[in-house]
């Protein structure tokens, strides 16, 4: 059965002031993928992200997700922010994080209803943070804070996730856990995940594009072993420069 | 005679606890803002920039305080946009906006002919001279306050934690950061009243920065600064009604005084 594309990328360039960015970056994302995007630091990676969710538009090409316009999804669209900048002392509890996921454009009502709180709860008990629900934001670890930021994106059901660098900071055993969540939700959830590293992220994934200015797509599961194959003995980034010659 | 007896006797000082009233409910309010997003230094310019427009206001034969309430909403959106759109030098353009605003309402007052306008009144306030159409004032800047800031508690407070997200999931961040920032102005045109502008960010930082030592939620933070405002000013005027002194400055001391006692108490307690 052939899976519906969800996200499509037409000759996308990008330019930020005269530094070019991205240049004619191709490719599709379809229903239920996991597509990670790795790529060197300053290579684009978090541009794509950002062009997808509609903060910044393309200079040119053509980006759709569900055949709109970006920006225009965002009940269907979440997304995990880079490891968080936010304010250590802001007076949040883990549980007001999570529900800021269910947060519109007018709600003219101060307070969250009982139906919001209960999917706030049963997104926290996903992520295995619900008895921290009182906890203040700031004094989580970091593994545990991105288990909130990952919980905020998914309490409003969306049917794409992206992540950017969801395990930066967090140490390997949390990383693993973390991956293995991603895959049992991405049984219902497409993904979109950045990283700068290829660790545990090819035994997960379906597909991976490399990005450097440029975009080369692996989906084939040849490529992929041959990724993982020459990761064994080389350094990732220089693998990655091997294989797509980027 | 002592202050009790004092406040049931005077009108003047009737009018100065209503007044504290007003000022507190919506510093408590801006407050918690200002300080969960770290803006003192544009609440700050709001309040320095408004004499500006008290100052034209005065020379063209307009209400001072129309010109504050205008003067105060027109750098809410100025301060607002350079915050959102300034790439760099934010900090230089509010330091400008706030410098030349106030310039300007010195050289009105200055200019303007046969009226003998005490700036001192607006730069340090007399809580002790609100009249009975101040109160009325007050109590509707107040009112917008609060009802502005009910209707919109969520996207205040999920645009000052992540604005990103919250433009994610629809919220107009920009708008919603401006509006919070009118709220805040309003306020400033409260206390000016109260406190006058030099000494508004005391009013705008002290009672926060407090609440937020013992309080974890927004919410909470609100309506303990409003309650410890209500205090301070109280504290404050009894305190210059009986030894006579300047009543602004005499309320920020008490507040400073309480923050730097319940800092050192949380400093204590968690040893």
């Amino acid at each position: 059965m052939d899976r519906p594309e969800v996200i499509n990328f037409d000759k996308v360039s990008f330019f930020y002031g005269k530094n070019e960015i991205l240049r004619d970056v191709t490719f599709s994302v379809k229903k239920e993928d996991f597509f990670a995007i790795i790529g060197p630091n300053g290579g684009g990676k978090t541009t794509i992200l950002r062009l997808m969710l509609g903060f910044i538009k393309p200079t040119s090409g053509k980006i759709t997700v569900f055949g709109e316009e970006p920006g225009k999804n965002f009940v269907k669209i979440a997304s995990v922010p880079q490891f968080s900048s936010h304010d250590r002392l802001f007076p949040i509890t883990v549980e007001e994080v999570v529900l800021q996921g269910l947060i519109k454009q007018a709600s003219f009502f101060p307070f969250y209803t009982k139906n919001e709180k209960a999917k706030a709860a049963d997104a926290m008990k996903r992520l295995g943070i619900l008895e921290r629900a009182d906890a203040r934001f700031g004094d989580l670890s970091g593994g545990l804070k991105q288990r909130t930021l990952i919980a905020r994106a998914i309490v409003s059901d969306p049917e794409i996730l992206l992540l950017d660098e969801p395990v930066a900071s967090v140490d390997s055993s949390v990383e693993k856990d973390i991956y293995e969540m991603l895959l049992d939700m991405n049984k219902k959830i497409t993904i979109v995940m950045v990283s700068h590293d290829i660790g545990f992220v090819s035994s997960f994934v379906n597909k991976i594009g490399c990005v450097n200015k440029i975009f080369v797509e692996h989906s084939s599961k040849d490529e992929m072993c041959c990724l993982e194959e020459h990761h064994a003995y080389s350094g990732k980034t220089t693998m990655i420069h091997h294989k797509c010659g980027i | 005679m002592n202050f009790f007896s004092a406040v049931q006797t005077y009108s003047f000082l009737q009018n100065a606890v209503l007044a504290a009233l007003f000022a507190a409910l919506s510093c408590g309010i801006s407050g918690t803002f200002v300080h969960i997003n770290r803006i003192t230094f544009i609440a700050g310019g709001i309040a320095h920039a408004v004499l500006g427009g008290v100052g034209a206001a005065v020379f063209f034969g307009f209400s001072p305080f129309s010109g504050a309430v205008v003067t105060a909403l027109v750098f809410a959106v100025l301060l607002g946009l350079v915050r959102l759109k300034a790439t760099q030098h934010e900090d230089t353009v509010i330091g400008a906006m706030w410098a030349c605003g106030m310039s300007a309402g010195i050289i009105f007052i200055y200019l303007t002919p046969g009226y003998a306008v005490n700036l001192n009144n607006y730069l340090f306030g007399n809580i002790l001279l609100v009249s009975k159409g101040d109160i009325t004032a007050l109590s509707v800047l107040a009112a917008l306050v609060i009802l502005v800031t009910m209707l919109f508690f969520r996207q205040f407070k999920a645009v000052s934690f992540d604005e990103e997200n919250a433009a994610l999931h629809g919220v107009k961040a920009s708008f919603v950061y401006i509006l919070m920032l009118s709220v805040i102005a309003l306020t400033v045109v409260v206390l000016m009243k109260v406190v006058g502008l030099i000494l508004v960010i005391a009013f705008m930082t002290l009672p926060a920065a407090t609440a937020a030592v013992f309080q974890r939620k927004v919410g909470g933070i609100i309506v303990l600064s409003i309650i410890l405002s209500f205090v301070f000013s109280m504290g404050g005027l009894f305190v210059s009604y009986t030894w006579n002194l300047p009543t602004g400055a005499v309320i920020t001391l008490v507040s400073g005084a309480v923050y730097a006692v319940s800092l050192l108490f949380s400093k204590i307690s968690k040893n």
